[in-house]
């Protein structure tokens, strides 16, 4: 057993130590300081836990015998050694191998279609090729399915994949930033889940430790064992919810909307206490209100400009001749014929849009469990996210379009560190729907650090001064005569004139829209130190920033603004994803340089010299003067 | 008011600090990198848009029989904007620069037609580059490069021992913080 890691706490010298294997629970004074602590526990004769040559693992096939060899001299005696490296070792659900089967069939499936079209002269060369291709891909199959596996040590999470390119990663548990779960339509058929761990360091799409398929039962515990670990060695708790309690509702008599009809066992797993469920009534709701419908008739025009005669055939097919006469009376009449096709396409993404909200939000749940929200949410892909109350940067309360006759918004979040906001803009969401009269008890009791309340904002909000409509107003004016002027020079060059309509209709909307948002723009300076901004683009949205959430303010001026003694306020919380800053325009110069005055940090507290962590909680067992100033010069 | 003043005749007057809590930042950047930026703009600027001028003539010249002096004209035309604009906009541009590095935050102030003023708190400051490209190794300048969780910001045109010093500075300063 050459260079085999050992995941023993630090503790080796002690034979009997009844604590062999459980964690070791310090105040966190003991906490190591950053350059001490290591993903790894170290090994003497690995400093810094870099692996000897000869690699970091035993020889292949080694793992999983039984033959394990001889204890070291202070494992002997321990009856169940919980950090042996063997012991632990889990290899993925076998689904996984039919999962990589498909996805590399997937992947090669134009060259596959390509020889099997390709003619039919040397089709024993092609039985040839796609027999080697077929046992290549359950070669590789089998065998990065058995050279993978996940293994919860002592004080980290490791994971070893694939046989070509062997790789291990361990992330430990206090970097742990969120745990995402997700079910995609295959692993769910075949009862298994991913489970996706990410730290702050990923930051990019991918997350930075992906268990492919585990069962969808141990998936969850796994998940749980994971939390209560980090919570565990995270000495630091959030400073979000300091009178918050540990709410551990692990028998939740509810049934889970998603995980309840599949596997009741899954659903008193998950811990935590529900704050809000999506009713399938509010769903509906949800898909029909969605601001998804501007993308959806994207899609629509797409298809139907490609798509044509096939959607011709659809249309007399469903209609029968009457789609001709229609088709004739369109054509005769064109303005008619456009409202016509604007009406259909409309009509078909919003229908796409209520399919789209369904699959993404259906059964969603969000729970609280002391420092972190659980989201659930999917109808076949999935997933189950986790997020720390203090990786929250932002609270924005959006009233779509739709939504704001009816009193309806969503809320969403920018979380500092989760790359899934990246691809998918829903991960952001913290409830897709809920009347506005409920926003303030929601955030009471998901993220009580944004609670506020917005309808003051609202109607006792500051306001931008007179002076700055003109600002709102001249520039979408100015726009519209551009649009108007391009919409003439084409309507004089050809002969079809209808498109004049729809320029018309911008400048109809344009200008009292910019009105309404200079009219919707206002903010507010929060007893609790927090800056409430109310503003409207399309939706009318307000967005909650705690001064020490920012990350850097901006104050603007052009050369207007100057004359008009106007400018512009941003301000920028952690995350890049969009969404991570909020825009106040052409307020009063001094308001704003007043407000980016008091959103400076001045009080953040200073590291302990030597690198000691120091909590605003629990730092008075620090004495800073004992520790030589070895950081600041 | 502390803020980017109104009624300002020229970029210059901008440094005058006000009677409030935080003075504008007064700092300047080294001369040297007018050059810098005349020569980037004259290449990235003028030279791309002339070597389109000049493309788009001779092809009028070559298939549409343009006659010579008119297919020139357009790059003519380009040459006349371009060239004094990319000499005179990075003075501008150098006026309008300001910055400071006080204890707390970092203090940027830039931008000829929208003044910019940037402030970036220390204690979120994740780390500090300076960077070197080959024109700024010629001139002996530096770009000092800030990141945060919401993105980077830079200050250019610095010498090459003022960009270290501040960088080192803000390395320090930065480090002292517990993060939240």
């Amino acid at each position: 057993m050459f260079s085999r890691r050992s995941d023993q706490p630090d503790q080796p010298d002690q034979p009997g130590n009844p604590d062999q294997g459980q964690h070791p629970r310090t105040p966190p004074v003991a906490e190591p300081a950053w350059y001490e602590r290591d993903d790894t526990p170290r090994q003497p004769s690995t400093p810094g836990g870099e692996p000897l040559p000869g690699g970091p693992w035993p020889a292949q096939g080694q793992w999983h015998a039984a033959a394990q060899p001889d204890p070291a001299w202070y494992d002997r005696g321990d009856p169940a050694p919980e950090d042996d490296d063997e012991a632990d070792r889990e290899r993925f659900h076998p689904a996984f191998m039919l999962m990589t089967m498909v996805r590399s069939i997937r992947g090669f499936i134009f060259p596959i279609a390509i020889a099997l079209f390709s003619g039919s002269r040397g089709e024993f060369i092609w039985l040839g090729i796609a027999g080697a291709f077929a046992a290549l891909t359950v070669l590789n199959a089998v065998a990065t399915w058995w050279m993978s596996s996940y293994q919860v040590t002592g004080t980290s999470l490791r994971l070893r994949t694939g046989w070509l390119n062997r790789q291990e990663r361990s992330v430990s548990f206090e970097r742990i930033q969120t745990i995402d779960l997700q079910e995609p339509p295959l692993a769910r058929a075949l009862g298994v889940a991913q489970l996706r761990v990410e730290t702050a360091a990923g930051g990019g799409n991918k997350a930075d430790i992906v268990i492919e398929a585990i069962a969808a039962r141990d998936a969850t515990a796994l998940r749980n064992e994971l939390l209560a670990e980090r919570a565990r060695h995270t000495s630091r708790r959030g400073d979000a919810n300091p009178t918050a309690g540990p709410i551990t509702a692990a028998g939740q008599a509810l049934a889970d909307p998603i995980t309840g009809s599949a596997d009741p066992a899954t659903a008193s797993l998950e811990p935590g206490q529900v704050i809000g469920r999506l009713s399938r009534r509010d769903l509906l709701i949800a898909g029909m209100t969605s601001g998804r419908i501007g993308p959806a008739a994207a899609i629509l025009a797409a298809v139907s400009q490609f798509g044509g005669d096939l959607l011709q055939n659809v249309g007399r097919g469903i209609l029968g001749s009457r789609f001709d006469e229609i088709l004739d009376w369109g054509t005769s009449a064109p303005v008619q014929g456009i409202l016509l096709v604007v009406f259909v396409l409309g009509l078909g993404a919003w229908a796409l849009s209520i399919l789209g909200t369904v699959l993404s939000f259906s059964g969603f749940t969000l729970r609280r469990d002391d420092d972190q929200l659980l989201v659930s949410t999917g109808l076949l892909d999935r997933r189950r996210t986790t997020i720390p109350l203090h990786r929250i940067q932002s609270i924005t309360v959006k009233e779509g379009l739709l939504r704001q006759p009816f009193g309806l918004v969503s809320v969403h979040f920018v979380s500092a560190g989760y790359g899934g906001g990246q691809q998918n803009p829903d991960s952001g969401i913290l409830f897709p729907l809920i009347r506005r009269s409920d926003v303030a008890a929601l955030l009471a009791e998901a993220v009580p650090a944004f609670s506020a309340d917005i309808e003051a904002v609202r109607t006792a909000g500051r306001r931008l001064p007179q002076r700055a409509l003109p600002r709102y107003v001249v520039p979408a004016i100015a726009w519209d005569l551009v649009g108007l002027a391009i919409a003439l020079l084409v309507a004089w060059r050809l002969p079809f004139t209808e498109w004049w309509w729809g320029f018309a209709a911008i400048l109809i909307f344009s200008t009292p829209w910019s009105w309404l948002s200079y009219r919707d723009t206002r903010w507010e300076w929060d007893p609790e130190d927090r800056l409430i901004v109310q503003g409207r683009s399309v939706a009318r949205s307000v967005t909650i920033i705690p001064r020490r959430r920012v990350q850097n303010r901006e104050i603007r001026q052009n050369w207007f603004q100057r004359r008009a003694d106007l400018a512009t306020l941003a301000v920028r919380v952690a995350g890049s994803t969009f969404g991570n800053s909020v825009t106040i325009a052409h307020m009063d110069a001094g308001d704003a340089t007043d407000l980016a005055g008091n959103l400076a940090l001045h009080d953040v507290p200073r590291r302990q010299p030597g690198g000691r962590r120091s909590s605003p909680v629990s730092d008075s067992t620090t004495t800073p003067a004992a520790v030589p100033d070895a950081l600041i010069p | 008011m502390i803020g980017l003043q109104a009624n300002r005749p020229h970029p210059d007057d901008v440094v005058e600090a006000s009677s409030s809590t935080r003075a504008m930042p007064d700092e300047q950047l080294d001369r040297r990198v007018i050059i810098l930026w005349q020569l980037e703009q004259l290449i990235w600027l003028a030279g791309s848009l002339a070597v389109l001028a000049a493309g788009f003539g001779a092809v009028m010249w070559r298939f549409f029989d343009w006659s010579m002096p008119v297919a020139a004209l357009p790059l003519i035309v380009v040459l006349l904007i371009t060239v004094p604009y990319s000499l005179l906009e990075p003075t501008w541009r150098y006026r309008s620069w300001r910055f400071a590095v006080s204890d707390d935050e970092v203090d940027t102030v830039s931008g000829v037609i929208t003044r910019t003023r940037r402030l970036i708190p220390m204690a979120r400051i994740q780390h500090v580059d300076t960077t070197r490209g080959p024109f700024e190794r010629g001139r002996g300048l530096a770009t000092v490069v800030i990141h945060t969780a919401a993105g980077s910001s830079s200050i250019p045109g610095l010498p090459a021992e003022r960009a270290t010093s501040i960088r080192d500075r803000i390395a320090s300063l930065a480090n002292t913080y517990e993060d939240l």
